[in-house]
């Protein structure tokens, strides 16, 4: 090591209370920092496997104008058996489920309750439907129902059903007609959301397609190996598609989670920003106290740099010295802000922090019908110490600015003047 | 001497400080010149100039007007770099409070300045611990400032002056912290760096030890050369000039 890099790093043993005063607040703040951005990246990551989980999927095939017009009337017909092939066909692809949701009425007896009945493939809406993995009574669907029912818990109590009831669905079909069905109870489902159990009520798809009197399904929803790459995913499947050639077909488009809920990413844009505005802050006092620190520094050795800019050291050399001095503090800084870390980070990626117990919702909390796991955990990853030193080597170099041009102030022609 | 080369030619320098009523004339027009070699003494009273002068020398500070050619470069002419970088490789300083950077060993402290002038690792660590052994240092050269006594350190700090042997050393009051013992120890070194390396010396003091060493005393009175007398080389027969 040369001597100036010595010169800056025993400046800093040497005032060990004013060091390690620093340390520690680049420390604490970095910590919380890299804290505050692992649970919102673990909040944004639960949010989406949350919305997937709900039913929707991390993507959707919906048919072309639905983006724009949000019209539940409109379907994918032609050979849409086809088209859910090719997109299982698609390398990332897990777990493809056609939907269809149909406005009706079911009635029992003198109780009537208006629900979206909704139509799936029984096996692999199990897959992508964490709400309805908790059956309380019976069964859920099987792939060889016909005209059979599940219902949430909170709406076979509205209807005062039980299983095995015949309950008549009835529904507008296109033309203006009413369409009725009976349907059997098999099984009841309980979430542990009121609002969600109030809400589901599940057939097989052809009866659901029968019922609504439109032919074709109104989605794919698709699960997906990697969350994080939904984006470049979607453009595969829509290149599969496209290449199929699959005929009477209608036009399909592939969408995004996020291109699904704008309000959901909205919510989540500003949960971002809050936390950028802590990081913000946090950042900010820890540049001020390195500020602080390091004028300090240079003020208590104006005397030495003053001899040593008389000696002919460039204001460079002594900016360098200054910038050193940061940037030791910096890399010391990262270490103590992982050391800080860990524990937090280790417990809110392992433990979490369950919301349940702290709501009194035991199994889950109800956002817009999508079903959050009560449990929230950290995201950490790798990403933690390369954000660490990156913080905290940038916020020590940008805190060495204002001492660093203070330094300015020192004349090297006062030195001769100093008596002792 | 006449006949050797002229390190600084000084003429009608004048510094003045603040401006109107409040101002001081620090420098009334300083006719000077020293030639390589020699061994000269600044006296004075307090505040008639000495370390305004030796500012004004050690281009660390400009004059307000006048001529000044030190080491060959007309001051008037160089920006703060290039006087930065006429200090740095050919002047050397010795302050009254020594100076010494307080966290690094004497050994270090000489190595820093010649880091400062590029010389490369290995060298300037054999010329830094060749230069401390030269002055008898060599014992001190792995200690701290704080663990020297003052005239250890003076030394350590003219070691620091003189490691890459600069033509021109100035020193301001060098000796005023030393005691009797010390300050002539720091004189005879001063002595012999200038008999057997040539380097020339010029040192503002109050200080009867350090004058009787001088070749040639120039006396300074409210910021003009009051006398400038050359004396017989040794100078052992004492000056009863006090000043002060
Ligand atoms: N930066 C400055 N601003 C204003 N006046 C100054 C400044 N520096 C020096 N002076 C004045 O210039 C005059 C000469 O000062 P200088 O320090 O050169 O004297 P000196 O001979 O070195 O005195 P001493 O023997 O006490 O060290 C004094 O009157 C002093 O007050
Ligand atoms: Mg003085």
């Amino acid at each position: 090591m040369n001597v100036s890099s010595q010169y800056a790093l025993r400046s800093l043993m040497r005032s060990t209370t004013r060091t390690l005063l620093s340390l520690i607040g680049v420390g604490i703040g970095c910590a919380i920092a890299a804290v505050a951005v692992a649970w919102i990246k673990g909040e944004s990551g639960m949010m989406a496997e949350s919305t997937a989980m709900s039913g929707q999927g991390y993507l959707q095939v919906v048919p072309r104008g639905w983006q724009e017009s949000r019209d539940t009337r409109l379907r994918i017909t032609g050979d849409w058996k086809k088209l859910r092939k090719t997109i299982e066909g698609v390398p990332g692809i897990t777990v493809v489920t056609p939907q269809v949701e149909t406005q009706g009425l079911l009635g029992m007896g003198t109780k009537v309750q208006g629900v979206s009945l909704l139509g799936g493939d029984p096996k692999s809406e199990r897959e992508i439907r964490r709400t309805i993995r908790a059956v309380s009574q019976g069964r859920y669907l099987q792939a060889d129902d016909k005209n059979a029912l599940v219902l949430g818990s909170e709406l076979a109590k509205r209807l005062d059903v039980s299983l095995n009831d015949e309950i008549v669905v009835t529904a507008v079909a296109p033309t203006g007609e009413m369409n009725s069905s009976l349907l059997t109870l098999v099984g009841v489902v309980h979430s542990g959301s009121r609002s969600i159990d109030a809400t589901v009520a599940h057939t097989n798809l052809n009866d659901a397609i029968h019922l609504g009197g439109r032919p074709g399904v109104e989605r794919f929803a698709i699960l997906v190996n990697e969350p994080k790459d939904v984006g470049p995913l979607a453009q595969r499947v829509e290149r599969a598609i496209d290449d199929s050639k699959i005929k009477e077909i209608a036009k399909v488009d592939t969408l995004t989670w996020i291109q699904v809920n704008p309000s959901l990413v909205a919510a989540k844009k500003a949960d971002a920003a809050f936390s950028n505005a802590i990081i913000f802050v946090i950042v900010l006092l820890v540049i001020l106290g390195i500020t602080s620190a390091q004028l300090t520094g240079v003020l208590q050795r104006g005397r030495e740099f003053s001899a040593l800019l008389a000696l002919g050291m460039k204001r460079r050399t002594l900016w360098r010295l200054i910038f050193t001095e940061a940037l030791f503090t910096g890399i010391a800084g990262a270490v103590l802000a992982t050391v800080f870390a860990t524990p937090a980070l280790w417990y809110l990626s392992q433990v979490g922090v369950d919301y349940g117990a702290i709501s009194g919702n035991e199994s889950g909390m109800n956002m817009s019908g999508i079903l959050l796991d009560p449990i929230m955990k950290a995201d950490v990853g790798i990403w933690v110490i390369p954000f660490l030193l990156v913080l905290a080597i940038g916020a020590t170099l940008i805190g060495a600015i204002y001492p660093a041009i203070y330094s300015l102030r020192i004349d090297p022609a006062s030195i001769l003047r100093a008596r002792n | 001497m006449s006949e050797s080369e002229i390190l600084i030619s000084a003429e009608k320098l004048v510094r003045e400080f603040g401006h109107g009523a409040t101002m001081v004339r620090a420098l009334r027009g300083i006719d000077l010149q020293i030639h390589s070699g020699e061994f000269v003494a600044l006296v004075g009273p307090s505040g008639s100039g000495k370390t305004t002068l030796l500012n004004q020398l050690g281009a660390l500070d400009q004059p307000s007007s006048g001529e000044l050619t030190v080491l060959g470069k007309n001051l008037n002419q160089l920006n703060k770099t290039q006087r930065s970088e006429l200090r740095l490789h050919r002047i050397g300083f010795v302050f009254q409070a020594y100076n010494l950077v307080p966290v690094l060993t004497a050994r270090e402290n000489v190595e820093f300045v010649l880091e400062l002038q590029g010389v490369d690792a290995t060298e300037r660590r054999k010329r830094a611990i060749e230069v401390l052994d030269e002055l008898g240092l060599g014992k001190d050269a792995d200690r701290r400032p704080e663990e020297l006594s003052g005239g250890e350190q003076q030394r350590v700090a003219v070691a620091r002056a003189v490691a890459s042997r600069p033509k021109l050393i100035l020193a301001d009051e060098p000796t005023a912290n030393l005691d009797t013992e010390n300050a002539e120890a720091l004189m005879t070194m001063m002595r012999r760096l200038h008999d057997e390396q040539k380097m020339t010396f010029l040192f503002a003091t109050h200080d009867p030890r350090v004058m009787r060493h001088a070749e040639r005393i120039i006396t300074l009175q409210d910021g003009s050369v009051l006398s400038d007398e050359a004396k017989e080389h040794g100078a052992e027969h004492h000056t009863d000039l006090e000043l002060t």
